[in-house]
């Protein structure tokens, strides 16, 4: 859409038309917010779709997949690979499990390594933490999307990437229209 | 605006079906873990005792590469029970494969150890070990699957003391790494 034409249309807003942008605008962030809280039931997580920020797992995940976490009831294994929180940091990690300690009531512990470390992640646990527990995890990776998420990445380390997106996507919103 | 929803659906049609092509299940791959070496070594300055495995492994995972396999990582776990445990999971080495060529596994005593945070691992009887392998893909799920062929070992219950010296090095390097969280690869151990 050419400049002119652009400046013509906003010229012809009237009540009606800025009224029926900003329901559609609220229909478009509504429906974002139930699919997201639906995939958090569906699949058990609180965060379902995570981006990786670390390298610690290459040459499998680098920074910027994205990753799909399911957490339902089954007891984890080894080789699985965990999204899970430790004290004291704000990122959640995403490494491998490579010990599992499971005892007959159901509760267990594990042991977490990345790919790309020569040694397990004891170092990283908080201070006097040997293991990590089913309550520490956030979701299991059950599969991935390479790249997709570089974006987010890209907006949280260049804040004023971050308001060109978000200003040019409420200029589009705001313009976009229906063509009947 | 209409090719760019064009685009959008062409690409979300080629990532659906990658992820559907990572549900195909293959094939079973057979895996010969024999024969196998068992000992038990204590440690002076540690409570755990170092339970040490000498074994022969043999696999081709060159038939589970395709289009859509970005990596497998592969993983040789040791599954036991203890007093206090049930289940007992401890990857012993692993390997990352990245493509047919290094899907070929003939290894020669490769040695792998590890403890038990309980202890129990003198005498313990019905150790099984298994290869496995997490499929990573280049889009899709990441599926696991274990070889068949798993071998079934039991830790004796005397100790065994490494009189020879380069035993005695061995052994000395093997509770450096185990103190030190250091995970061994899967591959040929260097100057044995």
């Amino acid at each position: 859409m050419d400049v002119k034409q652009v400046h013509e249309d906003f010229k012809k807003m009237n009540k009606r038309q800025v009224y029926y942008q900003i329901l559609s605008f609220g229909m478009i962030v509504s429906s974002t917010l139930m699919i997201w809280k639906g995939l958090m039931v569906v699949t058990g997580s609180e965060s379902p779709i995570v981006v990786n920020i670390s390298g610690s797992m290459e040459p499998a995940f680098h920074r910027g997949d994205l990753l799909f976490l399911t957490n339902q009831e089954e007891q984890v294994r080894v080789g699985e690979i965990l999204a899970f929180k430790i004290e004291g940091r704000d990122i959640p990690s995403v490494h491998r499990v490579i010990e599992v300690h499971e005892r007959e009531n159901g509760t267990a512990i594990f042991l977490t390594k990345g790919d790309n470390n020569n040694v397990n992640d004891r170092g990283l646990y908080a201070p006097g933490q040997v293991w990590i527990q089913r309550g520490d995890v956030i979701g299991r990776v059950k599969g991935f999307l390479p790249f997709v998420g570089m974006v987010t990445i890209l907006m949280n380390e260049y804040p004023q990437f971050k308001y060109t997106v978000l200003a040019g996507l409420g200029v589009y919103v705001l313009l976009d229209r229906e063509k009947y | 605006m209409n090719c760019i929803s064009k685009v959008q659906t062409v690409a979300f049609v080629i990532v659906a079906l990658c992820f559907l092509q990572t549900l195909a299940e293959p094939n079973p791959v057979n895996v010969h873990i024999n024969p196998v070496v068992a000992n038990i070594y204590p440690q002076e300055y540690s409570e755990f005792d170092l339970g040490v495995l000498n074994l022969d492994l043999k696999t081709d995972l060159k038939p589970l590469f395709n289009w859509n396999v970005k990596q497998l990582y592969v993983y040789l776990t040791a599954e036991y029970h203890t007093k206090h445990n049930i289940l007992n999971q401890v990857v012993l080495c692993d390997k990352i494969i990245k493509n047919r060529d290094e899907a070929k596994l003939d290894l020669k005593g490769l040695t792998v150890w590890f403890g038990d945070k309980e202890n129990e691992l003198r005498g313990n009887e019905n150790i099984v070990l298994t290869l496995s392998w997490n499929l990573v893909p280049n889009i899709g799920f990441l599926p696991r699957y274990s070889g068949t062929g798993a071998k079934v070992i039991n830790f004796p219950f005397n100790y065994k003391v490494a009189t020879k010296l380069q035993d005695r090095r061995i052994i000395g390097k093997i509770k450096q790494y185990y103190n030190n969280g250091i995970l061994q690869r899967l591959e040929e151990s260097e100057g044995d």
